[in-house]
């Protein structure tokens, strides 16, 4: 056996440099700290970010700040351009577009939300249940779905805004009935590969009842291909609301839905085509935003669809 | 395979008879009367007449199973708003409009969806690559009706180079067939781009090459090949996306094709149509589903095995 010799070079001071190797120079971040991080560096989803504050906020205070109401005609200055006085112009009747916009904007913005939120319950109860049951009342309830699915989601809304009429409850309503689907279906497929982790056992084994695992340990868990799902559920509220009122057999005519705001420049094609901006951009922009917030959220989570 | 198809089958089967039951029983929920249009006054008599003309005196329960017997034989009966006229016929006479053009829309997806999606799976250039990303996402956020108008101002307001009205000759094929096809064209070049992607990285890519296989074999035969099946399995979704997507661009382009019916059917509120332009949506777009699920599983047989 060979001894180590030791010699006094090998007891040399650290330099400075060395001792700060193990330094830790950033604060520690939480998950969301870092999510927010990233999200941030994404510009895309930054702009959708501040687009859609800029329409929310347009939405609560245009209608309520505006010398003119959504519906006040104005005979004597009709069709005017964008001016001072109206930033978006008027049209045929002389109402003041902008404050049509903004009020479309609540209407259309309100559905979107309010039916994500619906979706998101109805979704997590469902898709819940399923995914942590499994076996036979898994294969039942997905069938439901399989059933529901295999139609055209549009022919069961129209159904519906046909029965309980065209008010805005019922549009929603009729939005909900079909698109839970897709976060039932997301729910699930997390809730099912998370039960078999181990945090779901240690839970188990402690003796936590099942809505406390499901509620607890594993919905949290699933928390962000959640978000995401909710988030691109409020484009696609949109769209429906907005293609259904475009065609007519949406929202009642009398509300000034962005569907609606665009059906009424249709006839405009020929003669006046600056006004059809307004509804355009408003619909195209939010959606895009949405889907850009959408993605962003999905990348700074760090979660493959 | 068989048992695969049979099953599928049944469960399609199942689809339309539950939504033929919504239907029927949605549509008796509806308030207002079917005969009560233009506020005339109706004597008892004739209104009486009319419920026994429709079947509408007898009890809900016999008027379901008499009209699912019918349905079964293809007979919606006869349409409300248009005296005289039986809602087959009207399928009949007004389907064929919406199919050449939910044709040409489907074709024109698949092309140049495929196109921009193999361009931008193998293009090493990032301004390619950004720029087929970006138009893929203006294509999905972009509703359709909107797109339609756009083009609908430039191409035939100002430029006047397109007609807008009618669907007589080719050029009128074009703006309505393109909003048509936009999500779905946008939705087949994110699919083909990724799973092109994915398929070229395998080893079997590197195999083909190495043995010599010419470039462009390689992408067709062994890439393309491979990657296809998202595609396939996304023909059954897009069929559902045309026909509700018929419905606002023939409204908008005039044409007289079955989504127009449906929405002008919805506008009268034309029971007996509303439930027979239903049914036959419902049931072209699980026999669709049903198509592509089938040749998604010849393609590809892990897939029955999977499921």
């Amino acid at each position: 056996m060979s001894q180590i010799q030791l010699n006094d070079e090998m007891f040399d001071k650290l330099d400075d440099s060395e001792k700060n190797s193990e330094f830790i120079a950033v604060e520690s971040k939480t998950f969301f700290k870092d999510a927010w991080g990233r999200f941030k560096k994404n510009k895309l989803a930054l702009f959708g970010l501040i687009f859609l504050a800029i329409m929310v906020l347009g939405a609560i205070f245009v209608p309520m700040l505006s010398p003119y109401t959504y519906e006040g005609q104005d005979l004597a200055s009709k069709n005017l351009l964008p001016c001072l006085a109206h930033p978006f112009g008027t049209d045929k009747l002389g109402r003041d577009i902008m404050v049509r916009v903004m009020y479309g904007a609540r209407i259309s913005l309100s559905i979107g939300f309010s039916t994500a939120v619906i979706n998101l319950f109805i979704g997590i109860v469902y898709g819940g249940i399923s995914g942590y049951l499994g076996g036979k009342v898994d294969m039942i309830m997905m069938r439901i779905i399989d059933v529901i699915y295999a139609v055209p989601s549009l022919l069961y809304t129209v159904l519906i805004l046909m029965i309980f009429g065209d008010s805005i409850t019922s549009m929603m309503l009729a939005i909900c009935l079909t698109s839970w689907i897709q976060m039932a279906r997301q729910v699930r497929t997390q809730v099912m590969s998370l039960k078999e982790m181990e945090f779901a056992l240690a839970a188990k084994v402690l003796g936590a009842s099942d809505m406390r695992i499901l509620m607890k340990h594993l919905i949290v868990n699933a928390l962000g291909p959640i978000v995401v799902c909710l988030t691109m559920m409020v484009p696609s509220a949109i769209f429906t609301e907005s293609f259904l009122s475009f065609v007519g057999i949406g929202l009642n005519p009398s509300i000034p839905s962005w569907g609606k705001l665009a059906n009424d420049c249709r006839a405009l094609i020929f003669v006046n085509q600056i006004q059809i901006i307004w509804p355009v951009a408003a619909i195209c922009l939010t959606i895009l935003s949405l889907n850009f917030i959408g993605d962003g959220i999905g990348e700074a989570l760090e979660i493959k669809r | 395979m068989l048992k695969y198809i049979v099953k599928r089958l049944l469960i399609g089967m199942l689809t339309l008879f539950i939504l033929a039951t919504i239907t029927f029983f949605g549509v008796r929920a509806m308030p207002g009367e079917p005969f009560t249009q233009d506020n005339k006054v109706m004597s008892a008599e004739t209104y009486a007449a009319l419920e026994k003309k429709y079947g509408l005196d007898k009890p809900v329960g016999e008027q379901y199973v008499i009209y699912l017997k019918n349905a079964l034989h293809g007979d919606f009966g006869e349409s409300i708003s248009k005296k005289g006229q039986q809602v087959s016929d009207i399928i009949i006479q007004r389907a064929p409009v919406t199919a050449k053009l939910g044709v040409v829309a489907f074709f024109i997806a698949i092309f140049v969806g495929l196109a921009l999606g193999i361009v931008s799976a193998l293009s090493k250039s990032r301004f390619v690559n950004g720029l087929i990303t970006t138009l893929a996402t203006l294509g999905v956020s972009i509703p359709g009706f909107l797109f339609a108008m756009i083009t609908m101002i430039f191409f035939a307001v100002k430029l006047g180079w397109l007609p807008i009205v009618g669907l007589d000759s080719w050029k009128h094929y074009i703006l309505p067939s393109i909003a048509m096809a936009l999500s779905s064209i946008s939705m087949i070049t994110r699919l083909s781009r990724s799973s092109l992607k994915d398929v070229m990285d395998k080893d079997y890519i590197t195999l083909a090459r190495s043995k010599g296989t010419k470039e462009i074999w390689v992408i067709i035969k062994h890439g393309l090949k491979n990657a296809l099946l998202p595609v396939i399995t996304y023909c059954g979704p897009m069929f559902a996306g045309l026909i509700t997507g018929s419905m606002v661009i023939e409204t908008l382009f005039t044409i007289p094709g079955i989504g127009k019916e449906f929405t002008n059917s919805i506008t009268n509120r034309d029971y007996t149509l509303v439930m027979g332009l239903t049914l036959f949506f419902g049931a072209i777009v699980i026999v669709m589903n049903l198509i592509s699920d089938i040749v998604a599983a010849l393609v590809d047989p892990r897939i029955k095995i999977g499921k």
